[in-house]
């Protein structure tokens, strides 16, 4: 065969291939989603209020006016409050102070080794 | 007096000076510019420091570290006369395919997810953004009505495969189709995923309009463990059993992936994840950006066929971008406005890096906007897509 023509085929069946095969993952994402997703979503969200200290929560409410425009900061921040809070609502955050950590050393050091146990 | 000339020349001979080829010094003045774009420009020193090294090892003169051993007979036997070079050697892993895999695996077990679980649908990005790697196929046969370059369907498949974006499946897929074109097929992927920050932003900007670019799009649901747990299995076994071919890069992605995530389940399986995702990933990558830059061989190298290669692969990675934000803006219609187009670059697969560039160029547009997690989706998906890309290559022209 003409490999220009052969090469068509191949672009051809390529392409329809690429497509199927995402597209059954999708339909399979679908499945799964309605298997293990909404289960697993709530009882997440339940331990990660339950861990979250709530004074720390409190205390980033609080605010003064922050100097540094520390966008990836905010966007960490922003993520946490979300992810304790578990709502789907729109959340927007107006001000955010850092406060002095009262937490004494030792208490520090735990906190540190029990976050790098989760990683 | 002529004794002391005659044991100067002798030295002289003996050194590289009197044996250099022309094309060994352009490729040991090009490898210098590598290193300086890497080291002084940051252009992807991980990978572009061992390729530009590799190299200049390989093109020193008469050092013959590329050379493959030499046996000679004796009494009979076949005898081991010189071990040959060791970047020979380190190239095996490359030629048979060992070192592809393994930085999959790595990849894998780095990767999140999650996005992409939690958005299914931008599974369909990544498979738009392949594209690129068809119409540069075909376009490399076209380049057949030119004088002086013609690429067979082998070598066409192998230039293509730029466009995914993937290192690694672009030099697995070549090492099987055209291990001759290494080398170039390498080079110009890695230096183009470098340079993604730069080639996708005026194709975004060009094919949206700034009410698109300014969607903000909704917050991801949460994904469960289990969900992150069955992806890797449920993937390996269809795009295994749909298509074996591929299923040695999506296998391996799929096996580090469920390593990362068993350590939920399993704590002990967090040194298998460490070793996977740091000691593992980077030896390998010194080992095979070695070996590939090894692989740039002067005489080999220095070819109109290298310019025509470095020629298609910006245009593989500019219509895989195009690709992408074309998927991306019909989503954007059929979803009523809630698809920001600009995810749809991220499917080409250049992890992380392509999503980043959504997220900027989104925030040009609307500087509230986050786009990164939801680019993320396409991205993952983009590495997924071009294994299957590749897999489809090697199984009809293979």
């Amino acid at each position: 065969m003409n490999p220009l023509l052969y090469g068509l085929l191949v672009t051809l069946f390529g392409i329809v291939i690429v497509f199927l095969v995402l597209v059954a993952l999708w339909g399979i994402l679908a499945m799964m989603k309605s298997f293990f997703g909404e289960k697993g979503n709530k009882t997440a969200n339940q331990n990660v209020i339950k861990n979250e200290p709530a004074p720390a929560a409190v205390a980033v409410a609080k605010a003064e006016p922050q100097d540094a425009e520390d966008d990836e900061l905010i966007a960490v921040i922003m993520a946490a409050i979300s992810a304790s809070l578990g709502s789907q609502s729109n959340l927007v955050i107006k001000k955010i102070t850092r406060v002095g950590d009262s937490t004494p050393i030792w208490g520090q050091i735990g906190r540190h080794e029990q976050m790098l146990n989760r990683l | 007096m002529s004794f002391i000339l005659e044991e100067l020349v002798k030295l002289y001979q003996s050194t590289g000076f009197a044996v250099i080829t022309w094309q060994q010094t352009v490729m040991l003045v090009v490898s210098c510019i590598l290193l300086y774009l890497a080291l002084k420009k940051g252009f992807e020193p991980l990978l572009l420091i061992p390729i530009a090294f590799g190299m200049l090892l390989a093109n020193l003169p008469a050092a013959g570290l590329m050379n493959g051993p030499t046996y000679e007979v004796v009494d009979g036997i076949s005898k081991m006369k010189d071990p040959g070079g060791l970047l020979h050697w380190l190239y095996q892993g490359v030629k048979l395919g060992i070192y592809p895999p393994l930085i999959f695996f790595g990849v894998g077990a780095m990767t999140d997810f999650g996005p992409l679980i939690a958005n299914p649908k931008s599974i369909l990005l990544g498979a738009a953004a392949q594209l690129g790697i068809f119409t540069t196929f075909i376009g490399a046969l076209l380049l057949d009505k030119l004088p002086g370059i013609s690429f067979t369907l082998q070598e066409a498949g192998s230039i293509g495969i730029i466009g995914g974006a993937d290192g690694p499946t672009a030099i697995f897929l070549t090492t099987k189709l055209a291990p001759h074109l290494i080398g170039p097929i390498a080079v110009a992927a890695y230096s183009y995923m470098a340079l993604v920050p730069l080639i996708q932003p005026p194709i975004m900007k060009a094919l949206t309009t700034k009410k698109e670019r300014e969607v903000v799009m909704e917050q991801l649901r949460h994904v469960s463990k289990t969900e992150k747990i069955i992806f890797p299995i449920l993937v390996t076994l269809v795009v295994s059993l749909v298509l074996p071919s591929a299923a040695i890069l999506v296998g391996m992605l799929m096996f580090g992936n469920l390593i990362r995530e068993a350590v939920d389940l399993q704590s002990v399986m967090n040194r298998l994840s460490k070793t996977a995702q740091n000691e593992l990933t980077n030896i390998v990558v010194i080992f095979l950006g070695t070996a590939v830059g090894a692989t740039a061989n002067g005489e080999l190298f220095l070819q109109v066929k290298t310019l025509a290669i470095i020629c298609l692969g910006l245009i593989a990675f500019s219509m895989g971008t195009a690709g992408g934000v074309i998927f991306g803006k019909i989503m954007y219609k059929l979803s009523g406005g809630k698809v920001n187009p600009l995810i749809g670059s991220a499917g080409v697969s250049a992890v992380p890096m392509a999503a980043r560039v959504s997220q900027k160029v989104g925030q040009e547009a609307n500087p509230s906007n986050y786009l990164l997690m939801h680019a993320m989706g396409p991205n993952v998906a983009g590495v997924i897509g071009s294994a299957v890309a590749a897999g489809v290559l090697l199984s009809m022209l293979g």
